[in-house]
Parts: structure tokens; C-alpha cells; sequence
């Protein structure tokens, strides 16, 4: 790519941020959770619905979120109108797109949202996510995986994770480091749905999911919504809340090969989608002084902190095991609890809490250096990269190309 | 053990023949050679047609995965899946049958075994090849 892409001027900025009451919210659909999102986040921004000339929409499990979300929120002659899909990527490529639209002048303020309703009042987390997940089988090839019964993802992180462990000598107690520092940020975020401190020992005796992954190495299911507003960074100045500037983005599709030679838990797309999008902003790991990475199970943390280069390859486990991720520590990583302690909104999640801490709004959790945050997006089994560079700051730097 | 039915279609019939046959079929590439697993209809390396290829059979584990029985199912065996590394260089996803837990390593040598589903096709699975005679079958 060096030389053929011209790297973009940043012009965008996130001015407004909805997210609705998350968790074991019954009695209303996704559809509902995405228009208070939305809402929420334009009236956060300061502005009117009629503002408002574009949006980005992303369904979850329970579908319910699609493009009848503009009639619903009386929006016309919108200028840009899409569904994404790109998985727990989804939040990122958004972003990415929005920002696109706002430099090319073809949409002046644009509202993303996610939301969904899986849980139900009679069912757990995992049931919930299984009876939209484990469906009956296509035919042919297809059909040998959900035969065999490999079907959850919870199963393919675990193969992932085990050839890390394989690889590299990661142990279960590692991954238990990194949900114990997550826990530690969740108890003082208010919107986290579990609270109170868990230990390495919690998670060891733990339910085992699919070895090694035990019950505290997964994300939680949440019901709810969340929502942005980006416009550009001029007309950011002027709105209601400090704008959250856009510095970079990047995306990364892998497509591992299965075969001899292949990287599948050793590597992910983060490397790709990291390097543009730090690349961009003119930044380099060590510029980064918070991390909201997308940690649909533990071990996404850890490998993910290695493909951006916060540590060596393999030294994850070890990373985490320091204390580093936790309060106080050198590099404050999820700082809201993340989807395994706070809450589960596909993306939305690390987003969230990186405009809460670019604000300074953490409260309690706040981090004292705001200046770089690193959000990232991991969709499908390591299929789907995205990462985010924003900052209080305006960039003023000079882009390379 | 419990297992739905696996049912064939166009593009995984000579695959279950072979099967029924206990047989394992790959893709190879008719240009450069190259193998590929199962369903890979062009090459990864040159973009070419690949067509049927007999496998031998004989496999490493790469990495694996124990389930231990669901909630809603107590009383059933935990299953163990992994990904095997073919002899000839491709990946399969499988379940693992009969693999004792310390032996579960990667680089185990494993070797190809055939479910066979009264209502389906013969189901690819793997195992420690002292406990798998070449050409044996079970029924699941």
C-alpha cells in the first residue's frame, strides 16, 4: 500500500454519545434501543434530529435494527443511509465510513448506532446467544461443523487460545489476569452489569465453557443500545459536549489460510488494521495512552495487545499477569470493564468508554493521560479487524503519505 | 454418541463417496498442485481449478477444544474438536475421538476415522492411530 495510498487529513470529529440503560433489560426490542440511542446521542451533541443527514445502522443477534430506523426517527431526505455488517468489526468500519462521507463533503452529521435484545426473562447469557447462533444445518460441507457439533464461537476462540498457550506457554491464570484488571475498572463504572472484584482463583474455579476458555473468560450478553453522532472538526468546536477527534482508522481481513504455515491464534488482522490506522495519526504504540480493545473473551485481549506491539509477540500473557492493564498500571487497557465485566454492545463497547474517557467524564476511572486512545473492533473468529485513533486534541500534525 | 445427520449436496457428493469408502478426498490445484482442504473450489496461490485428490489420511493436531456436556444435556460425553493438519499440508476441523486428555498436544500424530450416521453421510473424524485401524469405521 506504501506510496499508493494517500493517507487522509482527519476532518472528523465524534460530538455526541447515546447509550441507553444495558443489561437485563426486558420488554423492549432492539428496534426501541436503537431510536433512544440515537436520541440520546443527538441530543447529547446539542443538536436536532434534523440535523442530522446520515445514518449508519448495525443489527445484533436479535436483528430488529435496520434501515426503517430513519421513518421511526422522523429523518428525511437523509444523504447517507446504510446497514454494515462487518461483525464485532462493525463499529469501526462505521466510523471509518462516516468520516470518509464527512471529508468528501457528501454528509454533514451522521449517526451510528448499534443495538439489540437477545436476553430474555426465562433464559441465561448463553442460551440467549445459542438460539440465535446454533440454527439448523445447510447442507454439504456446511453441515459437518454444526453435525460435529462445533458450532459456538465460544469453541473457536478456545482452539485459538489453546494454540496460543501451545505456542507460546499462555497459561489459563494469564487470561485470569486480564478478566480480574477488567473488574477492577467495572467496579467503578456504573453502567457495568457485574461489579464486584473477582480473583485469578474466581476465575480458575469458574464453569469450563470449552477448555481452556472458563466461564470469566467470556463476554457478557447485554440487551440495549448505543449510538454517535460525527460531523466535521470544525463545526465540532461549536457543538454541546468536547469533540473526540478522529485521527486514524484502519481495517484488517486476514483471510487465514488453512493450511500448513497458518498464524490462525498466533496473528491476527489488528496488525494490519493497527499499523494504518497509527499510521495515519502519526502515531506509534508508544504514543498510546489508553486501550479499549474488543475482548469478546480474554484471550482476544492478549493477542490483540501483541499485534499492536504494546508487547512482544507471546509476551501477553505475561503482560497481563503484571498488572499492567489494571488501575494504576502502565498501560490502562478496558478501562469501563470492557464486554466482559460491563456490557456487551458488539463494538459499541470500547467506543463508548474511549469518548467517556476522551471527555475526562470516567469519574472514578478516569485516566489521567487522555491524549491518544486506541479503540479496536474484532468480528467473526478473528476474521475482521478495525481500529480507531481519537483524541481530545485537533491533530495539527502534518500527514505523511 | 449423538450426532445429527450430515445430508450431501452437489458440490460434497464425490466427497461423501469416497467417504462411504473410508476414504478421504482434498482439493489439489490442476495447475501448480498445490493442496487444498475439501471445499476450495480455486487456489489459493494461482488462482486456478482444483479438482478431487485422494489424502492419506495421516494428520498432526494443531489445536483443540474439550465441551464438556451442556446443561440441557448432562448425561452425554464431553467432545473434544480440534484442527489436524493433513499430511499434505491442509487444515480440517474435526472432532477428536478417543484421544485421552495427556495426549492431547500439538504436533500428536493423528489419523483419519469415518463415523457412519444411520440417517446421513460418513462423518470425517480423527484419532491416535493405535487405537484406529486403516480403513476401520464406527457407527455414532
Amino acid at each position: 500500500m506504501d506510496g499508493k495510498l494517500k493517507v487522509l487529513e482527519p476532518r472528523s470529529a465524534i460530538v455526541g454519545l447515546g447509550l441507553t440503560d444495558v443489561g437485563k433489560i426486558y420488554g423492549r426490542g432492539a428496534g426501541d434501543f436503537a431510536a433512544d440511542a440515537v436520541r440520546r446521542a443527538v441530543s447529547d451533541a446539542g443538536m436536532s434530529m434534523t440535523d442530522i443527514d446520515g445514518l449508519l445502522v448495525m443489527s445484533g443477534l436479535a436483528k430488529g435494527v435496520n434501515l426503517t430506523l430513519a421513518d421511526t426517527l422522523g429523518m428525511s431526505d437523509l444523504a447517507l443511509l446504510a446497514e454494515i455488517k462487518a461483525y464485532g468489526a462493525t463499529v469501526g468500519a462505521m466510523i471509518e465510513y462516516a468520516s470518509m462521507a464527512i471529508a468528501a463533503g457528501r454528509a454533514s452529521a451522521i449517526a451510528c448506532v448499534f443495538a439489540d435484545a437477545p436476553l430474555r426473562t426465562n433464559t441465561g447469557g448463553g442460551a440467549a446467544w445459542s438460539t440465535y447462533t446454533t440454527r439448523g444445518a445447510a447442507t454439504g460441507f456446511a453441515s459437518l461443523r454444526t453435525a460435529i457439533g462445533l458450532s459456538s464461537p465460544t469453541a473457536h476462540y478456545a482452539l485459538a487460545a489453546r494454540r496460543h498457550m501451545s505456542r507460546y506457554g499462555t497459561t489459563s491464570e494469564q487470561f485470569g489476569a486480564v478478566a480480574v484488571a477488567q473488574r477492577q475498572w467495572a467496579q467503578h463504572n456504573p453502567q457495568a452489569q457485574f461489579r464486584e472484584p473477582v480473583t485469578v482463583d474466581d476465575h480458575q474455579r469458574s464453569r469450563m465453557v470449552s477448555d481452556p476458555l472458563h466461564l470469566l473468560d467470556c463476554c457478557l450478553v447485554s440487551n440495549g443500545g448505543a449510538a454517535v453522532v460525527l460531523t466535521s472538526a470544525e463545526r465540532a468546536r461549536d457543538l454541546a459536549r468536547p469533540p473526540v477527534y478522529v485521527w486514524g482508522w484502519g481495517q484488517g481481513h486476514p483471510g487465514y489460510s488453512w493450511e500448513r504455515g497458518s498464524e490462525f491464534g498466533l496473528v491476527t488482522g489488528a496488525v494490519q488494521s493497527g499499523q494504518a490506522a497509527m499510521k495515519m495519526a502519526g502515531v506509534t504504540p508508544a504514543d498510546i495512552t489508553v486501550r479499549e480493545i474488543y475482548d469478546c473473551y480474554t484471550y482476544t485481549v492478549l493477542v490483540t495487545l501483541e499485534d499492536y506491539g504494546f508487547c512482544a509477540r507471546g509476551e501477553g500473557g505475561p503482560l497481563a499477569a503484571s498488572g499492567a492493564l489494571a488501575p494504576g498500571g502502565a498501560l490502562p487497557t478496558n478501562t469501563g470493564g470492557g464486554q466482559l465485566s460491563a456490557y456487551y454492545l458488539v463494538g459499541m463497547t470500547p467506543l463508548i468508554e474511549a469518548v467517556i474517557q476522551a471527555r475526562g467524564d470516567g469519574g472514578d476511572r478516569q485516566v489521567a493521560d487522555n491524549d491518544v486512545i486506541l479503540v479496536s473492533g474484532n468480528g467473526g473468529i478473528l476474521s475482521h479487524h478495525t481500529t480507531m485513533i481519537l483524541s481530545p486534541q485537533p491533530r495539527n500534525r502534518t500527514s505523511e503519505t | 454418541m449423538s450426532v445429527p445427520p450430515v445430508q450431501r449436496d452437489h458440490s460434497s457428493a464425490a466427497f461423501f463417496d469416497a467417504a462411504a469408502e473410508a476414504r478421504l478426498l482434498i482439493k489439489r490445484c490442476t495447475k501448480c498442485g498445490a493442496y487444498g482442504p475439501p471445499p476450495q473450489t480455486t487456489c489459493r496461490r494461482c488462482g486456478s481449478d482444483t479438482t478431487w485428490s485422494p489424502a492419506s489420511g495421516d494428520a498432526t493436531l494443531i489445536t483443540w477444544t474439550t465441551t464438556p456436556p451442556s446443561s440441557s444435556a448432562p448425561d452425554t460425553a464431553p467432545r473434544t474438536f480440534g484442527y489436524v493438519e493433513l499430511a499434505e499440508g491442509p487444515w480440517l476441523e474435526t472432532m477428536l475421538v478417543d484421544v485421552p486428555a495427556d495426549a492431547l498436544r500439538e504436533g500428536a500424530p493423528v489419523r483419519v476415522t469415518f463415523l457412519h450416521h444411520q440417517d446421513g453421510e460418513p462423518i470425517p473424524a480423527f484419532g491416535l492411530p493405535a487405537t484406529i485401524q486403516s480403513g476401520a469405521t464406527r457407527h455414532v
